[in-house]
């Protein structure tokens, strides 16, 4: 079988050790929006190598973790706090976290709304969630890469607030999305990009939502 | 970003015709768009001069500044 695209080695050449759109940039522009401070017990859902917890302990003082699915992914991870778990399934108590990042994650989990209301329950009221993703012109999702499974914006707009958020900030990047699938077309040694990435119509989006009550 | 490596982009046996200095892979920043990207590209190590093989002008590079047009 395929590994899928954030797991080969195409990818971390393409977009470094973040493995997706933006890189960082849309990390600190949701720290920055949302004022995290240091001491600050914050999650990554779908850590990857661990480069988001590593910024947000390094550059912000949070107190941060990662859950990852992937053993591949955690053993090549570099850093502490970070455990093995689903995004839908986390291992934290009610009211554990003052943020969570979600970053080209939400449409890989198996049921967006359930994993959101998953992450509305460890965040604490008045909690930040800072959610970047894929997103679709249309609600065809057949397939399994990150690409094939996004779905259309307003779509997910309605789960998050259905799940109990206020969006505080929504914003168009997708502008990234096709840099990044111009940089693995650049990287791949085939003659077309390695993935749907360029998948027509397909968008990026950063949202900071807040946990209401 | 770190630097973009490009399977195509070789420069064994290239010398730059002004200065007969060998071409060496350095760091070049392509602008399309208002998107940057620093790839590896044969460079003559004295004058600057970039070459650009043929099949990734055509290829490559056309399907990049394709995609990146493409909204
Ligand atoms: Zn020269």
């Amino acid at each position: 079988m395929e590994q899928p695209l954030w797991e080969r080695p195409v990818l971390r050449k393409a977009a470094g050790r973040t493995l997706r759109p933006g890189g960082f940039e849309l990390t600190d522009r949701a720290a920055n929006r949302m004022g995290l401070l240091p001491g600050w017990r914050v999650l990554d859902v779908g850590c990857g190598l661990g480069a988001t917890v590593n910024r947000l302990r390094s550059r912000y003082g949070a107190l941060a973790f990662g859950v990852e699915p992937s053993p591949g992914q955690l053993d090549a991870a570099q850093g502490a706090g970070l455990v093995r778990a689903q995004g839908h399934c986390l291992p934290f108590g009610p009211n554990s976290f003052h943020a969570l990042f979600c970053e080209c994650v939400l449409s890989l989990l198996p049921d967006a709304a359930q994993g959101l209301g998953e992450f509305h329950c460890v965040l604490r009221p008045g909690g930040f969630l800072a959610l970047s993703d894929l997103c679709a012109p249309d609600a065809d999702t057949a397939g399994n890469d990150c690409a094939a499974r996004a779905v259309p914006l307003a779509e997910t707009h309605g789960l998050v607030k259905a799940a109990g958020f206020e969006v505080l900030l929504l914003e168009d990047h997708s502008h990234r999305l096709r840099e990044l699938a111009a940089r693995l077309l650049f990287s791949s040694g085939e003659n077309d990009v390695p993935c749907s990435c360029n998948r027509r119509g397909l968008g990026y989006y950063l949202m900071i939502a807040k946990k209401r009550g | 970003m770190s630097v973009i490596k490009v399977p195509e982009a070789d420069a064994a046996g290239w010398k730059c015709r002004a200065c007969d200095a060998e071409l060496e892979m350095l760091p070049v920043e392509l602008e399309y768009l208002d998107s940057l990207f620093t790839v590896a590209l044969p460079t003559c190590p004295q004058c600057g001069q970039v070459l650009i093989p043929e099949n990734l002008a055509l290829g490559k590079m056309n399907q990049v500044e394709h995609l990146l047009e493409d909204k």
